[in-house]
């Protein structure tokens, strides 16, 4: 399997687990599970990154229209990442400006000062 | 397509679909950690050969891309990997057309710009280049 996918509530939160590879070929599938949850009422995402061992500019595009989609929602995107291969490719694109990124999950789900 | 390989390039030709991407990768990381680029190295170029695989497949008009990876005749403490699709690459109103085009397209020059050493694109062809490669 490329790519695992599994969307969950957490409180006001909705976290969806990303592992595997993220590229050309399975950025539709996470594309679908961000679509997926917002019909379903989501507005306040939380991407846990914490198992993803690649991502590319195709899933950096997905992320970034994650991000805008529920922005005009009022809602917030937010990534959970540690591992410093991931979190090279957010700073060379100057992504670490847009997202909020966490070192874990736990914090992302206790950050509750946003707009939240 | 003409390909000029050196005696130590590995040369592959990869089918349009996205799936061939991770294969390439593949390919050049294995073909990278042999000629002696430390991990932190093989995983730059493992990146930026799948962003401009996938670059070549959304230009591409022939359905393949080739990738040629290796020393080359650049000589030794170099890295070179040679992408080539089958049309100029993307710019401008065509980027806007094309499924990878808006902003995806500005986030694989910034990882291309950003890992390798070097890049030129000149015509069809990406050109990446690692140097200070240790010697093996």
């Amino acid at each position: 399997v490329d790519l695992t996918l599994a969307t969950r509530p957490e409180g006001d939160r909705t976290v969806v687990e990303v592992g595997g590879e993220i590229d050309v070929y399975t950025a539709p599938q996470l594309r679908s599970a961000l679509n997926d949850a917002v019909a379903d009422g989501a507005r306040h995402l939380v991407v846990d990154m914490t198992g993803t061992e690649f991502l590319d500019s195709t899933g950096l595009g997905v992320l970034v229209g994650g991000l805008k989609r529920v922005r005009t929602m009022d809602g917030d995107l937010e990534l959970v990442c540690d591992s410093e291969k991931i979190l090279k490719v957010f700073r060379i694109t100057g992504l670490t400006k847009v997202f909020t990124i966490h070192a874990t999950l736990a914090d992302a789900l206790g950050t509750d000062g946003s707009q939240a | 397509m003409s390909v000029v390989a050196g005696a130590d390039d590995v040369v592959l030709r990869v089918g349009g679909s996205p799936e061939n991407v991770r294969t390439a990768r593949l390919v050049a990381a294995a073909v990278a950690r042999r000629e002696g680029l430390p991990e932190d190295r093989v995983d730059e170029v493992r990146i930026a050969v799948g962003e401009a695989v996938t670059w070549a497949m959304h230009t591409a008009t022939d359905d393949v891309v080739e990738l040629v990876l290796g020393p080359g005749s650049a000589g030794a403490g170099i890295f070179v990997v040679r992408v080539a699709g089958g049309l100029a690459p993307m710019s401008g109103a065509a980027a806007g057309d094309s499924p990878y085009g808006g902003g995806a397209d500005g986030l694989a020059l910034a990882l291309l710009r950003g890992l390798a050493d070097d890049v030129v694109i000149d015509g069809d062809t990406t050109v990446l280049t690692w140097s200070d490669v240790p010697s093996t």
